[in-house]
């Protein structure tokens, strides 16, 4: 098919979203990327992302239902509209990598803003009889 | 290149980007261009001309591309339908044609007045000659109401009378009409012109829509639709006319065959329909009104139109069916809803017709033999409800050639929506850059 050419794909994705909107989509993702491997070779990284896994899950599930939602209603459509396993796997596909790619990029944000054992980073630890021992 | 009146198109950031990129990622057989000084002329700046002169561009190396038409704006027709059932907004499908002008290529804005194939010009509606040494007709089809008695594009939007043909205004003006009747419910009346049209699937698809704004308004059980065929068929594809007939007798649209639409009087609201048993009265509350259809006048009184046979009688232009080259004058090609062919006359028609005459108009101009073919495809995403499509694609025997092989072309489904309501627009820009 012509439209599943390089040139094709590029013409349709840059009329569909726009160039701008591309490139910050890839900035966004080159930016994660570039924080998650930081973080997972610093010292303590892969303890700060565990702590980070489970929210950033959240996020991906809210931006991936609110994906679906904003599909439904940017087409007009309802559930009632999907016919068959092709409609399924169109409507929750997209739904699905929305929620994955934002998963991905809250997580390195998240284990950033987190500390290892799940307080909030900007408290620091404090031990044993409530003072600080320098 | 520029000549007095003549303006050099603009692109956007858009074409910019694919152009950048695509060039990179293009094999490199694709990209290697042809040297030659030809002067190409386009007539017309729609959906076709606009397409080869974006693809010419691409594969010519100092070809003078000349395109000709008045018209300033752009309109993405395939969206008419949506915009006529109020799913989008009429700005929606404008745009402009300097926006989509290939850079390099010359836009001369006037219209041709005359062909002069024996001479290798044609002459402007202000007296200017341009000859050429090739040429490529995508001047559209013409909209023939007053082939209608009693009715004018005026009538548009008042007295229920809809068509969402003559334009976005008018489409959004059959919106109001339709919304109008949706509320109380009444009778509505829809069909299609014995001429050959574009997109025959628009008339199917108003016809479904307002089927579905009716029940949506709770009104469809005090209203009455019905479709008037031409002929003995809703769809010149069999296997796409039984499964109209289906789904408007699941939705009990009323179908009557063999009736023309020959006059309207708004005052009255009576449509006067053609048939084989004379003439057919029909009251209504809403008529979508699809005239006849034919070649812009230039076209029709010039030599390249067909001479004989089904065609000639409006003007089409004669071509080879394969190579879309005219068969009395080889330096002039054919594309879109003007060219003289079987079957056609949609957007994705020319997304495919174009390569095909790109192809074949740089092999003579270096001197080969056209090679490539074009196959009849044709396609029209027939909408059959508010978030349901059937993604129907054929070729000139009518068999059914679907792009997505996992989808079948005559079930309704949401993707097929999708597709339409979402990405064709951008596949149809995509392709007015040249990059499919
Ligand atoms: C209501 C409606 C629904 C449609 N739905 C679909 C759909 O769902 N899918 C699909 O694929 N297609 C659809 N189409 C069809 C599609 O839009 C057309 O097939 C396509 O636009 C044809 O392109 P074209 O360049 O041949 O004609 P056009 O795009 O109409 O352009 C012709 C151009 O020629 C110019 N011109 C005319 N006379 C002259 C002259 N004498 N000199 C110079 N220039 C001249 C005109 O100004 C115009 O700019 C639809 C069309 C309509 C009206």
């Amino acid at each position: 098919m012509d439209m599943l050419t390089p040139a094709g794909i590029l013409g349709i994705s840059l009329a569909l979203f726009g160039l701008p909107l591309i490139a910050a989509g890839g900035a966004v993702a080159l930016a994660g990327l570039i924080a998650w491997i930081g973080i997972a070779r610093a010292e303590g990284g892969r303890a700060r992302l565990c702590a980070a896994r489970l929210p950033a899950v959240a996020i991906g599930a809210v931006v991936g239902v609110g994906m679906a939602v904003a599909l439904l209603a940017a087409t007009q459509s309802g559930l009632s509209s999907l016919n068959g396993v092709l409609d399924w796997v169109v409507f929750l596909a997209p739904a699905a990598g929305a929620g994955v790619g934002a998963a991905l990029v809250a997580w390195p944000v998240l284990a950033l803003l987190r500390p290892a054992s799940g307080r909030p980073a900007q408290q620091p630890a404090v031990e044993g009889d409530g003072l600080r021992h320098v | 290149m520029t000549a007095p009146g003549v303006q050099l198109g603009r692109r956007g950031l858009f074409a910019l980007g694919a152009g950048g990129i695509a060039a990179a990622t293009l094999p490199q057989a694709a990209r290697a261009r042809e040297r030659t000084t030809a002067r190409i002329v386009i007539a017309g700046a729609g959906a076709a001309g606009i397409t080869m002169a974006a693809r010419l561009s691409q594969r010519l190396e100092g070809a003078r591309i000349t395109v000709l038409d008045r018209r300033e704006r752009h309109v993405y027709q395939p969206g008419l339908t949506l915009v006529g059932s109020g799913v989008w907004t009429p700005e929606k499908v404008i745009s402009t044609n300097a926006q989509w002008m290939p850079r390099g290529v010359a836009w001369i804005r006037e219209a041709v007045a005359e062909f002069d194939p024996v001479g290798n010009k044609v002459v402007t509606d202000t007296g200017r000659q341009v000859p050429y040494d090739f040429l490529v007709v995508a001047a559209g089809i013409e909209l023939n109401y007053a082939g209608i008695e009693g009715m004018s594009e005026a009538l548009i939007g008042r007295e229920g009378i809809g068509s969402v043909y003559a334009g976005p205004e008018a489409a959004a003006a059959t919106w109001r009409e339709m919304a109008r009747v949706a509320e109380r419910g009444g009778v509505l009346l829809h069909g299609r012109p014995a001429t050959e049209m574009k997109c025959a699937g628009a008339p199917l698809k108003l016809a479904l829509l307002s089927h579905a704004r009716l029940a949506r308004a709770g009104t469809r059980g005090r209203s009455e639709i019905v479709y008037n065929a031409h002929n003995d068929a809703t769809f010149s594809v069999p296997a796409i006319h039984r499964r109209v007939v289906e789904l408007f007798g699941e939705r009990g649209i009323r179908i009557n065959y063999g009736h023309v639409l020959k006059a309207v009087d708004p005052g009255r609201k009576i449509a006067t329909y053609r048939t084989a048993n004379g003439e057919v009265e029909l009251r209504y509350d809403f008529i979508h009104v699809v005239p006849p259809q034919r070649t812009p006048a230039a076209l029709r009184n010039s030599p390249l139109a067909w001479q004989s046979g089904p065609l000639a009688a409006d003007g089409w232009v004669e071509a080879d069916r394969r190579t879309l080259r005219h068969p009395r004058f080889p330096n002039v090609f054919t594309v879109g809803d003007a060219t003289g062919v079987p079957r056609g006359k949609t957007a994705a028609t020319v997304k495919k017709m174009t390569p095909v005459a790109t192809d074949n108009l740089v092999d003579v101009i270096a001197g080969r033999e056209p090679r490539a073919a074009f196959n009849g495809y044709t396609s029209c995403p027939l909408i059959t409800d508010i978030g349901r499509a059937m993604l129907v694609e054929f070729d000139y025997e009518g068999r059914l050639v679907p792009s997505f092989p996992f989808v079948d072309p005559l079930r309704e489904s949401w993707f097929g929506w999708l597709v339409k309501d979402q990405l064709i627009h951008a596949v149809y820009e995509a392709m007015l850059g040249g990059w499919v």
